[in-house]
């Protein structure tokens, strides 16, 4: 008994310091829904857009296949600037991927329109869905440059 | 005792002996290297979890993982690998495998708990909202339910309260369900598990691993015994009572030298007999083996043993094995102490007649509740008389006070006590106070030897 206890609470430890490293070493990404992230970190600092201007309009982009299922978004450009991306297809193989894939296009979203690029940090912990809408979301944005 | 010097019989190799406590040390090394493994996968084989109850889903998964892995090895210890047995012996393998059970539950219990709590808050949902979810839009979640439910329904038929109340044969029965239990839950880790559902080759991984731990059982617990009783041609040769209720069952086969029995050593056996074949049970050989064939020695203690009693001859037998440490080292040139208790006398016999030890320097100290339970009197003298060894007769119940176990009194039956190797069978209470005693004796536990019988 008191071997299983030592094993018991030695293992608890031992998880709880593996999960916290990991969590530490990706933090997670908190995201209040509906309003833009305070604490975006945006990879290249905007470009002004006088260089980067889109056509105004709507595109589809192509759909990725990523590990976890396919990604589409669409684009809305007007004057100019990117307004918002609707995710058409989201990784939904079960519940958790659904539970997880929607915040973190929330987050790409927002991302996307204080940089105006689809060249933005990924979403960590949702990396195969980030990669997936931003390659679709890079070629829906190419149709209107 | 009678000193005559007679020729001393040549042990076959065995492993190093005093590299008992090494190779437990290397069993778990081997162990916590896997645990290690397990970790890494987890880490990097599928990225942290996302949002709320991130860290609660994490730790889910890696308890989920670790409990694969724990019920692996529970069924590898459990599959009586030749090597495993004889370099850990049979104690130790008991008390890993009672150790490694209440883990395993511990592990099942925090596996569910987490992922459903994480996934619960990730989904913002209630906790028996979630539980439905899971249960009801996952695949074979329902499944790995039914397989956790048989698993702690095993874990509590093994409680010494429940078990001491339960006969043999359904609380095998019940622990026959593991395998039940582990097939269901497999489909849910490979199916649900978030590091195997997106990675053909680390799920191809896991299956063959659950595949070649299956496949290890039935060869190791099935096939080997029934193609080794086959071919060495194993069937009951007498039947003899040494008293009235106690039997030496003598069994006869060709070229058994191949089992590479040790003398010390035990198979379980099955008596293909009527109302005996499903059966086996582990009777340890209580004389060194022979050319063409073995001894074991049962006391009649319930239904199963009387009927081997009338098992006739020529009945064919099933051996699995050989299992059990108690195995004595070659090289080994000190005294050499064996101390029994009742019916764990019998492979202290096979011992007293082989175990290599320093001249004029062997000790047998047995101890049984009546002059009539003695078995192999006759024997056990003239293997004395032979080795110029001692044999000390204790009568009586342990808490008769001339067969105190203290640590004064074994040091005045056995001088050489400290410098000894010692082997010890008897229930479990008695040996258990014997190795208590020889700690405080000062012999050092790489040792000590020991194994108990529970009836």
């Amino acid at each position: 008994m008191r071997r299983l206890l030592l094993l018991v609470s030695g293992t608890a430890v031992a998880i709880v310091v593996v999960v916290a490293i990991r969590t530490h070493a990706n933090p997670p990404v908190h995201h209040p829904p509906g309003r833009p992230s305070p604490t975006v970190r945006v990879a290249l600092p905007p470009p002004s857009s006088a260089q980067r201007a889109y056509h105004s309009g709507v595109a589809t982009g192509a759909v990725a296949r990523t590990d976890y299922g396919a990604v589409q978004v669409r684009v809305t450009v007007t004057h100019g600037r990117i307004a918002n991306v609707a995710a058409l297809r989201l990784p939904h193989g079960n519940q958790m991927d659904v539970q997880l894939s929607k915040p973190a296009a929330r987050v790409l979203e927002s991302r996307v329109i204080s940089a105006q690029s689809a060249d933005v940090d990924m979403v960590s912990g949702a990396t195969y869905t980030s990669e997936g809408y931003l390659s679709s979301l890079q070629s829906a944005l190419d149709q209107l440059s | 005792m009678v000193i005559v010097a007679g020729p001393r019989r040549q042990p076959p190799p065995a492993a190093p002996a005093g590299a008992v406590s090494g190779a437990a040390a290397g069993v778990a090394a081997i162990m916590v290297a896997g645990a290690a493994l397990v970790t890494a996968t987890w880490w990097r084989a599928a990225p942290p979890s996302f949002g709320a109850g991130a860290a609660l889903t994490d730790a889910g998964r890696l308890t989920g993982l670790l409990a694969g892995y724990v019920a692996l090895l529970q069924v590898m210890l459990r599959i009586r690998l030749p090597v495993v047995e004889r370099r850990l012996g049979t104690d130790s393998i008991n008390q890993t495998h009672r150790l490694f059970g209440g883990y395993l539950i511990v592990l099942i219990v925090s596996h569910v708990t987490l992922i459903t709590a994480g996934y619960a808050r990730a989904a913002k949902s209630s906790v028996p909202q979630q539980v439905t979810t899971l249960v009801t839009s996952y695949p074979y979640i329902l499944w790995a339910v039914i397989a956790a439910s048989l698993l702690i329904g095993v874990a509590v038929s093994s409680l010494p309260v429940i078990r001491r109340r339960l006969l043999y044969e359904a609380w095998h029965g019940l622990h026959l369900l593991v395998y039940v239990a582990l097939a269901l839950a497999f489909f849910h880790q490979v199916t649900d598990g978030e590091h195997f559902r997106h990675q053909a080759v680390l799920r191809a991984a896991w299956t063959v691993l659950f595949a070649g731990v299956g496949a290890a059982v039935i060869v190791f617990r099935f096939l080997r015994p029934w193609y080794l009783s086959i071919r060495h041609r194993l069937v009951v040769g007498s039947v003899v009572h040494e008293t009235p209720d106690i039997i030496s069952i003598r069994i006869m086969g060709r070229n058994v030298h191949r089992l590479h029995a040790r003398p010390g050593q035990y198979f379980r056996w099955r008596f293909l007999a009527p109302g005996a074949w499903y059966l086996a049970h582990p009777y340890s050989l209580s004389e060194e083996p022979g050319g063409r064939g073995f001894r074991i020695t049962v006391r009649i203690a319930g239904r199963h043993t009387a009927m081997l009693a009338q098992v006739p001859a020529g009945t064919r037998v099933i051996a699995e094995g050989p299992c059990g440490g108690l195995v004595a080292e070659p090289s080994w040139a000190g005294p050499v102490t064996l101390i029994a208790g009742g019916i764990g006398i019998t492979p202290l016999r096979a011992l007293f007649a082989t175990a290599p030890c320093a001249e004029h320097a062997i000790t047998l100290v047995y101890r049984v509740h009546d002059p009539a339970d003695i078995v192999f009197r006759a024997e056990l003298e003239r293997i004395a008389a032979q080795r110029i060894g001692t044999v000390h007769f204790l009568i009586g119940r342990r808490d008769d006070p001339r067969n105190d176990l203290s640590p004064a009194s074994l040091t005045r039956l056995c001088p050489d006590l400290a410098r000894s190797r010692v082997f010890i069978c008897g229930p479990a209470g008695y040996a258990q106070a014997i190795r208590a005693s020889l700690a405080a004796a000062g012999v050092p536990r790489s040792r000590v030897r020991s194994e108990s019988f529970q009836m």
